[in-house]
């Protein structure tokens, strides 16, 4: 496969690939932005066009656009607390915070060095692995699944340190969300009170938009003023502070980067976790966590790190198996079938070209879509110095057409705006809407987890494993390290 | 050289697509009654991915060629709610013929048999069928049973299926009632996730068309073939004996799923005529046939009366299994 690495290389330095590429990266990055729409719409609408076209051209495109939308998605989770992608809704978290301080600038760049660094880690990593990724793959199954959302749930307690009662009761409401629709194990539905669309639970993207943006739309309705709390500079170091921030925290950059690999590589947990289980990494493992939440430059790059790696991550059960990692991956795989690809064992050895372009234009639609935030994000950052009336309305607007394109349903439109009005109750008495969050995601793989173990193996089942073990090992360490830590302090003191 | 022909050919397809965002973007809603629309819209009822979506997006091309005016035809992707949603869509929008949903047959008649159904599939206008997908039963390789008779004797054989109230794991369900296996199924998000777990060995069992497991039993041997659901072998398993060489002939009908493509009921005559013309002509073209067999799943067009009529048989056999399907999803 090596053999074909300058080739392939050649091939999309080679006119009108490059067009192709910023085409592509042009349209990924704008549904990125679009809240409601992402790498499953954008695939979707670039697939009749790509019938008939040359097979490597149609890659540059599609994978152009795919490589765009996680960054894309990121922006207005930075600038307007409105994450593009469920992939970005951890950004959100402390990405706006820093806008508010007038810090967007430092955001941006942090975020868009961190997604490029994160997504070339990705795809060495998936380049690396293609030989052997068949048994690390293999490695995970439901038991190992249900300690990785144990261990996301587990961050509730940390986001929670200024009540641990309101995170939990936060929690507990999340994880209560996430029981409505089918029984994973009787298939009965629950809690749907007799409508169709809450069969399958209730969905994320409507869900964040309504308790991220317009949560934030009344927030900024009653506020009145502008989201930055400062007077506009438009200074560029910044952007150069954000950029230079990726380094100075370039272990935690490393290790998210690792985590977002790792859940990219499990089929079926999927981009929507592994923002947030980085996000309770970089919590959990700084000495300082206690800035988190209100504008930790770490609390940034450690989403932005995980949900661009995971795309790498995310084509190796893709390309050895022909078995989607994620939702984007599922209509890829319909795509290359369209053009006659057929992505699995045989492509591997019969397209070792191909493939390697695939991970080349992964690679190089994220350095531009980048490249695109960093230019712009002086021009970006100026959103947040637009005065809250003009702001707060389009905001609004935004999000209600956000929730209504993924499907076209109005029932979605009327969900976010539920959650809108959660949102803003939740501010106003002080409760945590990450828990609500993070309850409401985990949940649900939580569960199906759960069940699946306990009919195949019983209780046994989550601790006979290694992977599964080391993992519960980790998340009790996790959350005992700080109780520990005071109690050795008090005995050193005495 | 053939890239500069593409290229433009691209390049133009590229322009036309700022175009297509804004349609899709905003819905379209066109309130023009006539037929065909401008616009028309094509329901596909699950998330893009996946068999059905694939598909039928591949066939709008063709339909967009073969009916009168070119219209523009948009994808609505309409998931949840085990198919209800996007069909309800289809069924309650105006009859006109220019809103039409595919289906998964026999599965979309399970919702009708369990009284879930705000539809009637007997009385939707059948414009004809996309293809018909062959079902391959598997064994992980690290199962203990890896013959019909070892798994009729086994105490309990695991299954990986796709939801309980779902209608894919039915021919799971339908097909170990008839041989007398004692089957547990495990639910699963997904086919690809089911797949995975027979692959590690963590279930015994699985049943998907031929043309998702092809990659996994022909070309890498990952999960051992014992029997194919279907009246004579396939090209691509010559060695893989048919539910009818075993001895459950009536598992081949059963067992088979076909994708078939509708729209509202009452559509005016003339309309139905234009469209089971443009349908069938769209089905029978060669290009299509090529590609279809290309994704290893070949077209099987069929008139809308054998459609109608493979609908009321499927509403009949699922009718005849609802106490089974009900015990399995109480």
């Amino acid at each position: 496969m090596f053999e074909s690495a300058l080739p392939a290389l050649i091939e999309i330095f080679t006119w009108p690939a490059p067009l192709y590429l910023f085409l592509g990266v042009l349209l990924g990055m704008a549904f990125g932005i679009l809240p409601g729409l992402g790498g499953p719409q954008v695939l979707a609408l670039l697939l009749p066009i790509t019938y008939g076209m040359d097979v490597d051209l149609a890659i540059v495109l599609l994978i152009g656009a795919m490589a765009a939308v996680p960054f894309g998605g990121s922006i207005p989770a930075i600038l307007i607390n409105t994450p593009g992608t469920g992939q970005s809704a951890a950004t959100c978290f402390d990405g706006f915070p820093l806008a508010q301080q007038g810090k967007a600038g430092m955001a941006i760049g942090a975020s868009a060095t961190a997604s490029c660094l994160g997504a070339i880690f990705g795809a060495a990593v998936l380049t690396v692995l293609l030989p052997i990724g068949r048994q690390v793959v293999l490695l995970f199954s439901y038991p190992e699944y249900f300690m990785l959302a144990l261990m996301g749930l587990s961050v509730i307690i940390v986001v929670s340190k200024d009540s641990l009662w309101k995170g939990l009761i936060a929690a507990i409401l999340g994880l209560m969300f996430s029981t409505i629709g089918y029984d994973p194990v009787t298939g009965s539905v629950r809690f749907a009170f007799g409508s169709d669309h809450l069969w399958d639970g209730i969905r994320l993207v409507p869900a964040f938009i309504g308790l991220f943006a317009i949560g934030e739309a009344f927030e900024l309705f009653l506020k009145k003023g502008k989201i930055a709390q400062t007077e506009y500079v438009g200074r560029i170091s910044d952007i150069t502070a954000g950029i230079k921030s990726v380094f100075q925290n370039f272990g935690l950059f490393f290790r998210c980067s690792i985590i977002g690999t790792i859940i990219g590589i499990i089929p079926g947990v999927g981009g929507a976790v592994s923002n947030f289980i980085a996000y309770g990494h970089a919590l959990q493992s700084s000495k300082n966590a206690e800035n988190f939440g209100k504008g930790d430059i770490r609390g940034v790059i450690a989403p932005e790190a995980a949900n661009n790696s995971k795309d790498g991550g995310a084509l190796v059960p893709t390309l050895i198996f022909g078995i989607p990692g994620s939702i984007e991956m599922a209509v890829l795989l319909g795509a290359l079938i369209v053009l006659g690809l057929e992505p699995g064992p045989r492509m591997m050895m019969e397209r070792p070209e191909t493939v390697l372009i695939l991970i080349y234009v992964l690679v190089a639609g994220n350095i531009l879509v980048s490249l695109f935030g960093i230019f712009g994000a002086g021009m970006m950052v100026k959103l947040t110095y637009v005065p809250a009336t003009l702001l707060a309305p389009v905001v609004f607007m935004l999000a209600l057409m956000g929730s209504y394109l993924t499907h076209g349903m109005i029932f979605d439109v009327i969900m976010s705006l539920i959650f809108g009005v959660l949102a803003f109750a939740m501010k106003r008495f002080g409760f945590s809407r990450v828990a609500v969050v993070i309850a409401l995601v985990l949940g649900r793989l939580a569960q199906k987890t759960f069940h699946q173990t306990l009919m195949l193996w019983g209780v046994k089942g989550f601790f006979v494993r290694p992977i599964s073990l080391g993992l519960f090992i980790i998340t009790v360490a996790m959350v005992l390290f700080p109780y520990i830590q005071a109690a050795i302090r008090k005995r050193m003191r005495s | 050289m053939k890239r500069d022909i593409m290229h433009r050919g691209g390049t133009f397809a590229i322009l036309c697509l700022a175009m297509l965002l804004v349609t899709a973007a905003f819905g379209a809603g066109s309130a023009e009654a006539k037929f065909p629309a401008k616009t028309m819209t094509f329901v596909i009822p699950v998330s893009p991915g996946g068999g059905f979506d694939t598909f039928a997006r591949m066939l709008v091309p063709y339909l967009q060629k073969h009916l009168p005016g070119n219209p523009n035809i948009v994808v609505n992707n309409a998931p949840g709610g085990e198919w209800n949603i996007g069909i309800n869509k289809m069924y309650r929008s105006k009859p006109d013929g220019n809103t039409f949903a595919i289906f998964n047959w026999p599965a979309n008649a399970v919702s009708q048999i369990l009284g879930t159904a705000k539809y009637d599939l007997n009385k939707v206008t059948w414009l004809g069928n996309i293809s018909e997908v062959t079902y391959v039963m598997c064994v992980s390789l690290k199962s203990k049973y890896k013959t019909l008779q070892e798994l009729q004797k086994a105490p309990e054989v695991t299954s990986g299926v796709v939801g309980l109230a779902s209608t894919a794991a039915l021919g799971t369900i339908i097909a170990a009632q008839a041989m007398g296996i004692k089957m547990k199924p495990i639910p699963h998000d997904g086919s690809t996730e089911a797949i995975l777990s027979a692959m590690r060995g963590d279930v015994d069992w699985v049943q998907y068309p031929l043309a998702t497991l092809k990659k996994t039993i022909v070309d890498s041997k990952d999960l051992i073939p014992l029997w194919i659901y279907s009246k004579k072998r396939s090209p691509l398993l010559p060695d893989v004996p048919t539910v009818e060489e075993l001895g459950y002939g009536e598992l081949a009908e059963v067992v088979t799923m076909y994708r078939p493509v509708g729209a509202p009921p009452d559509l005016p005559n003339d309309v139905k005529k234009i469209w089971y013309d443009a349908f069938w002509k769209a089905t029978n073209d060669p290009d299509f046939h090529k590609k279809m067999i290309a994704a290893n799943e070949p077209a099987m067009p069929m008139t809308p009366e054998e459609t109608a009529k493979m609908i009321t048989q499927g509403i009949n056999m699922v009718a005849r299994y609802k106490e089974l399907i009900q015990k399995y999803t109480k």
